[in-house]
């Protein structure tokens, strides 16, 4: 019986400390980057507004939300989006909710927060399993 | 014993079969949101080793429980077998998920709430390991060690139910099971799942034993269909011909006829071609459109260029490289641990 209940003992630290790690991996709302003072590398998960290409720059510049209407600018390379999407952003390229990884810089402008240098946008797949099945090769 | 490994070598010959359907025949997503579609084959692979992992510490758990609520010592050792394959399982299904998500979510490591679970996971009972491995005193090393692998087991549920309690890119098993029910994959994906398990739960009992030769060789087949789904793989150049890699950016069908906007290395282009389509359907109805299933698609091309226009005789899809290296990390996975079984205990 000692057994167990050292066990249970551990097991509890276990479950604190792994909750802690889990939730501390979860992404951050725009609205919580505005905590920030530095440049800070964050996760994102936000509402894409509106999406301008900018081909003379190479670049792509998201207008990114939250449910409580903070903002920022992100930008992401025009070349490596098409690399990876197969055609250039749009509304149907690009899902309404995306979860970005960068390098945030607060640089409040009005209502934006700041600027964000997108290294990886990550894609949920979701969205995937709800299409029907294809077979080939 | 010899039924054990009777039992594996034809669970292995039925496993080596579903991994070759699934990764030439497997149905995969037709509309994705980034990355080869073809990498969801994954699924066939991915999913049932994480489910062998979770199975093998589960019985190790209720193992250790029994020990220490019990104190019978073959508990104990065979807790132990069941963890350590638990680990070695655990391990790959730590890469395969990389490997696939690099493609499918746009980054091998994400920080996902789920993946960081099984990476605690991970870490958890490799404590357990190490914990074992320094207590010297063999009165007291199954009693801390079984008591370590019952309270790593906390971080099971929490991995497992995490992406049902905040935002992740790991899906909920209610949105993957439109896509599960459909066509052949219940059987496939079921087929795997059963069989990946019961071959890791076979091996954990082998590893027991120890002095298991026959285990390396029950696995084989395995072994050889993932070198042969590397083989397939092989680059262009080095399987023969003139061929051109390209990956589809959009297409309609007119007249019997497919036109496709492809891009490669070189540029964009313009395709033209006639016969069989490589995927069925080549067209479905989903978000609110008709939607070309090639797009994103890698083609390998035969055919000639007409005023800049690619005319193509023949037209193979390309899966995607992640899918045989995923399988090559499965067969070696399963010969790491037929090799645990092979070992002497001591």
């Amino acid at each position: 019986m000692k057994g167990v209940l050292l066990a249970a003992s551990i097991a509890l630290v276990v479950l604190l400390v792994g909750y802690m790690a889990i939730t501390s991996s979860s992404y951050e709302q725009v609205s919580q980057l505005a905590k920030y003072r530095k440049p800070t590398m964050v996760t994102v998960r936000a509402l894409v507004a509106d999406i301008k290409t900018l081909p003379e720059k190479d670049l792509i510049l998201f207008l990114l939300e939250d449910e409580n209407g903070s903002k920022i600018y992100a930008f992401y390379g025009l070349t490596r989006f098409i690399s990876q999407y197969g055609a250039p952003p749009s509304h149907s390229t690009v899902e309404q909710e995306v979860i970005i990884r960068g390098m945030f810089y607060p640089e409040r402008m009005g209502d934006v927060l700041g600027r964000m240098e997108i290294k990886e946008i990550l894609q949920g797949c979701h969205k995937a399993y709800e299409a029907p099945p294809a077979t080939g090769g | 014993m010899r039924k054990l490994v009777a039992a594996l070598a034809v669970t292995s010959l039925a496993d080596a079969a579903t991994l070759w359907i699934s990764q030439v025949l497997g149905p995969f997503p037709s509309v994705v949101p980034l990355g080869n579609p073809t990498a969801y084959r994954n699924l066939y692979v991915h999913v049932p080793i994480s489910v062998s992992t979770y199975l093998l510490f589960t019985l190790g758990f209720f193992l250790a429980l029994s020990y220490l609520l019990k104190g019978k010592g073959w508990m104990e050792e065979m807790a132990h077998s069941f963890i350590l394959a638990g680990l070695v399982t655990g391990f790959s299904t730590l890469v395969t998920g990389m490997i696939w998500a690099s493609e499918s979510w746009g980054s091998a490591w994400n920080w996902d709430p789920r993946e960081t679970g099984v990476l605690f996971m991970f870490l958890a009972f490799l404590v357990y390991l190490a914990v074992r491995s320094s207590i010297k005193d063999p009165d007291v090393r199954p009693k801390v060690s079984m008591a370590f692998a019952v309270a790593a087991y906390a971080t099971i549920p929490l991995s497992f139910l995490v992406p049902y309690l905040m935002p992740s890119l790991h899906p909920t098993m209610p949105e993957t099971s439109m896509f599960i029910r459909g066509g052949l994959t219940p059987l496939i994906f079921g087929g795997r799942i059963i069989l990946v398990s019961l071959e890791g739960a076979l091996l954990a009992l082998l590893i027991r034993s120890g002095g298991v030769r026959g285990a390396k060789l029950a696995v084989i087949p395995v072994v050889l269909v993932a070198v042969l789904l590397l083989a397939m793989q092989l680059p262009p150049n080095l399987a023969g011909g003139e061929t051109l890699k390209v990956q589809v950016i959009s297409g309609t069908m007119e007249n019997g006829t497919l036109h496709l906007k492809v891009r490669s290395s070189q540029g964009t282009y313009d395709l033209l071609y006639k016969g069989k389509p490589p995927i069925n359907p080549l067209f479905v109805t989903f978000g609110g459109g008709r939607r070309l299933t090639l797009e994103k698609h890698w083609l390998l091309v035969e055919g000639r260029v007409e005023d800049g226009t690619i005319v193509a005789s023949s037209l193979k899809l390309i899966p995607y490289w992640g899918n045989p290296v995923n399988a090559m990390i499965y067969a070696l996975t399963l010969f790491t641990l037929a090799y645990l079984a092979g070992r002497e205990r001591k």
